[in-house]
């Protein structure tokens, strides 16, 4: 469905004096996603991984390389081509309270998308919203609420709740759950999981944390300064991973259950 | 070293007094570290700002702050400035907000210094440095440059730095790795307790991961909605959690086939009394559910 080939995007950075700096955020990344599944990008902080998200949903363009999206070549659409594609490909960002527009009631940030590529009569989108707003479990009574008045995970799942109004067909998670509460992240999770097997639904879930991507993710890439270093087609063989980078995430988890934290310490010393 | 007693916090807002603490006990000995997991919300922060006395006009204390036998509560403003710094620091969330953007890291801390001790610039710079060093932090050019300049983990690496360099007794570390990346809160985490194995600080750790936690407390306190759901010593704590809540956070942290049952059955009632287990073991009552 998703397909990315060798795309590479590099930043200037400006100095006021001397040479421009480069910074090759993604580097000849290549990829596939197929309908239906998870594919989680994990990496450090620099890593290009927002980067990649940013190239996909089409807000930077990359400077080589192609990105299709059910055949459609995202460099080369038409204005109808593209429409289509904002309807199928939605985003939720991490910071939750700069995504939505502090005043604009629940209700108006939910019904921005469908306005905008849904035909609904103004009783049946108001039907919607509060439909979405109990599958994120969230109540009916939110939806006059402003942006302010809920916490940072009601919040989020109102972002949830807005990306899945349009029933996209790919929904890129950026670092979206880590600022939660764990149980709040479970339970989105929970969520997710289950709109992707009743929907169909793809995730790019771009994270650092290995914890959710082996609760959640059924894919794994793992990136480093740009570039795909190690890909796993089975979410459960992240203990085995082998590449260096792979490892030092695995080593940077932080377990609860105490032999497993001195083995790792012993790893780290070494 | 450190002991809450019954501590209770009642907040004035604008809807009336709320109370975000509700009858808090604990202790932590000399040497040892406490954790405190809790979502937000539930209090962790205000414990915090109560054992330092901060913004202590605008909220209504019952119970006890007791510090190596010093009831905090009772003091004035001038022996809490002496011991803020020099008995008690505090390393907070967000690094990249706790520093003065025009300043440069070194003003900071020979500030932080002298505001201590009377040192001339030059002894404090030469403490800054060495301070630095204690956490691989080399560079020369360090001293010199500005917040804006260093990444978000060594800054939090300085700001520890800064909070070491008075060798309080008590470190206040509140959330001190969430704005960081897993790798980067790996480090700043061994230095905290190369730190304390090097100077003995009794340190309190609040945060809302688990894993943070695990590796670092000798005890540990659940919180939710201000109360404490259960205390006591971290491995019993992590082995075999008794209250449902701090079940369902353990098995959160575990691949467990039970976790959306658990996560479930969680009532979410907070009602029920503490009462001790085992010695020093507390854990909150609740309702029987059929």
């Amino acid at each position: 469905m998703l397909k990315i080939q060798q795309v590479s995007k590099t930043y200037r950075k400006k100095r006021l004096f001397g040479e421009h700096e480069t910074i090759e955020a993604v580097k000849n990344m290549s990829f596939t996603l197929k309908q239906g599944v998870c594919l989680a990008i994990v990496g450090e902080s620099g890593s290009g991984k927002t980067t990649l998200g940013k190239l996909i949903i089409g807000m930077e363009k990359p400077d080589s390389g192609i990105i299709q999206f059910d055949h459609i070549n995202l460099a080369t659409t038409c204005k109808e081509e593209k429409k289509q594609l904002q309807k199928n490909i939605q985003i939720v960002f991490q910071d939750c309270h700069s995504a939505v527009n502090p005043k604009m009631k629940i209700r108006d940030i939910i019904a921005e998308p469908m306005n905008c590529h849904l035909q609904l009569t103004k009783q049946q989108q108001l039907e919607k919203i509060k439909e979405l707003l109990v599958q994120v479990g969230l109540s009916e009574r939110d939806a006059q609420k402003y942006p302010h008045q809920l916490s940072g995970g009601q919040l989020q799942r109102v972002t949830i709740a807005r990306a899945i109004a349009t029933d996209p067909k790919l929904i890129i998670l950026d670092e979206s759950i880590n600022s939660l509460d764990i149980l709040v992240q479970i339970s989105i999770l929970k969520l997710l999981k289950k709109l992707q097997q009743e929907r169909g639904f793809s995730y790019l879930f771009i994270t650092h944390d290995l914890h959710a991507v082996s609760l959640f993710a059924d894919e794994v890439a793992v990136v480093d300064q740009g570039e795909v270093v190690e890909f796993l087609h089975d979410v459960s063989q992240i203990p085995c991973m082998t590449h260096p980078i792979s490892q030092r995430l695995l080593a940077s988890r932080l377990p609860i259950n105490r032999q497993e934290i001195s083995s790792l310490q012993g790893e780290q010393v070494s | 070293m450190l002991e809450i007693r019954d501590l209770s916090i009642t907040l004035q807002t604008a809807q009336g007094p709320k109370k975000v603490v509700q009858h808090v006990d604990f202790q932590i000995p000399t040497g040892t570290t406490l954790g405190i997991v809790g979502e937000s919300g539930s209090g962790k922060t205000m414990l915090c700002y109560a054992i330092l006395q901060l913004f202590r006009e605008s909220r209504h204390y019952g119970g006890d702050i007791l510090l190596e036998g010093r009831s905090l509560l009772g003091m004035d403003e001038q022996q809490l400035r002496c011991l803020r710094g020099n008995d008690v620091a505090c390393i907070l969330q967000n690094p990249m907000a706790m520093f003065n953007p025009i300043i440069t890291i070194g003003k900071h801390m020979v500030e932080t210094l002298q505001a201590h001790r009377s040192l001339s610039k030059k002894q404090a710079l030469h403490i800054a440095t060495e301070q630095l060093a204690f956490f691989q932090l080399t560079d020369s050019r360090l001293l010199k440059k500005y917040p804006h300049e260093l990444s978000g983990g060594m800054l939090q690496r300085v700001m520890i730095a800064m909070a070491m360099s008075l060798r309080p007794k008590l470190l206040l570390a509140d959330e001190p790795t969430t704005a960081l990346d897993t790798m980067t809160q790996l480090k700043i985490l061994e230095e905290l307790s190369h730190c304390q194995q090097q100077y003995q600080t009794t340190m309190l750790i609040v945060s809302h991961d688990l894993g943070v936690i695990a590796r670092m407390a000798d005890q540990i306190v659940v919180m939710r909605r201000g109360k404490i759901m259960e205390y006591g010593p971290a491995e019993r704590i992590l082995q075999n959690p008794v209250h449902s809540y701090t079940k369902a956070l353990v098995a959160a942290k575990r691949k467990d086939d039970q976790l959306e049952k658990l996560v479930d059955s969680w009532s979410g009632d907070t009602n029920g009394i503490l009462y001790e287990l085992d010695t020093n073991y507390w854990v909150r009552q609740e309702e029987s559910r059929c």
